[in-house]
């Protein structure tokens, strides 16, 4: 597109690089997604740390009758209730020998406005995963995706998609 | 979080030893500890605990304005509680227990978990 000006005046406003002294640069832009890291029952899981509030010590929750099977019981922490669920039934994951207790932690997440907790036999850490390291999984709306680690694969779920199926209206509703 | 008005409550706390739960005294008609097994709905069954010897016998006035005898297989004492330390169940489970599932109680900064035992009978399991 011309912008009627003269060529000349254009270039005199330009301030051509120097090669020799200005070398030439790459910029790559790597984007990450920042996840807490754990372990359940032997496999590596992760949630976006943007839903994980905080990490608390396992304390035996409270039994609450009737509650669904995923669900172990409720916690009072930091003055809140907060309802502590078992992937491990909602991730059909095979039980194996209870790890140590003193690495079991309660990991407690937020999405759509609900606070809950989730059981872990240990936290791994928090890690940025390059987002092209990623790759999606069409398993079910918890299990997202899934990266490589140095631990092993890590399957990314997703806090949002667990709340909103379970406060989903139910069928039998 | 969400509570009930703000008084104290006077709520009957049912002791299985391992597990507590704390029903309001205004649902309750009459409790007594009777000499043998007493007769009635079985409380401890309903919740899957482990029932204690010489549990109490409550006679709850249901909805419906029948009376129901229910062999709660728990000791029992009376407390006056906050009613700040009620709470409803948390969003995430809140909708997802039977109706006889009332709500938490804050007891000594633990959670308790609240009965409503005036709706039990009506509720199939």
């Amino acid at each position: 597109m011309s912008s009627g000006r003269p060529a000349a005046k254009i270039g005199s406003l330009v301030k051509a690089r120097d090669p020799d002294r200005d070398p030439i640069r790459f910029e790559v832009r790597v984007e990450y997604v920042s996840v807490t890291i754990v372990g359940i029952q032997g496999a590596l899981f992760a949630f976006d740390t943007q839903s994980t509030t905080f990490i608390a010590p396992y304390q035996q929750p409270v039994r609450v009758p009737t509650a669904p099977p995923y669900v172990v019981g409720v916690i009072h922490l930091r003055g809140r209730l907060i309802t502590v669920v078992d992937l491990t039934h909602v991730l059909e994951l095979k039980p194996r020998r209870p790890l140590e207790q003193s690495t079991k932690r309660i990991l407690v997440l937020e999405a759509n406005g609900v606070m809950f907790g989730v059981v872990v036999d240990v936290v791994i850490g928090v890690r940025d995963i390059p987002k092209d390291g990623i790759e999606k999984l069409s398993r079910t709306a918890l299990e997202r995706s899934r990266a490589a680690q140095p631990e092993g694969v890590v399957t990314i779920l997703s806090a949002d998609a667990f709340v909103s199926g379970v406060l989903a209206p139910r069928e039998d509703a | 979080m969400t509570n009930e008005a703000s008084s104290v409550h006077q709520a009957l706390v049912l002791d299985y030893g391992t597990e507590q739960y704390v029903v309001s005294v205004g649902d309750l008609v009459t409790f007594e500890v009777p000499q043998s097994r007493p007769f009635g709905l079985d409380l401890a069954a309903r919740l899957k605990t482990d029932r204690v010897e010489r549990g109490a016998r409550i006679v709850v006035r249901g909805r419906s304005g029948r009376r129901c005898s229910i062999d709660s297989g728990a000791r029992l004492a009376v407390r006056a509680i906050d009613a700040e330390a009620f709470y409803l169940l948390p969003g995430l489970i809140r909708d997802r227990c039977a109706s006889w599932v009332r709500g938490l109680v804050l007891l000594d900064g633990k959670p308790v978990v609240w009965l409503d035992l005036r709706g039990i009978d009506e509720v199939e399991e």
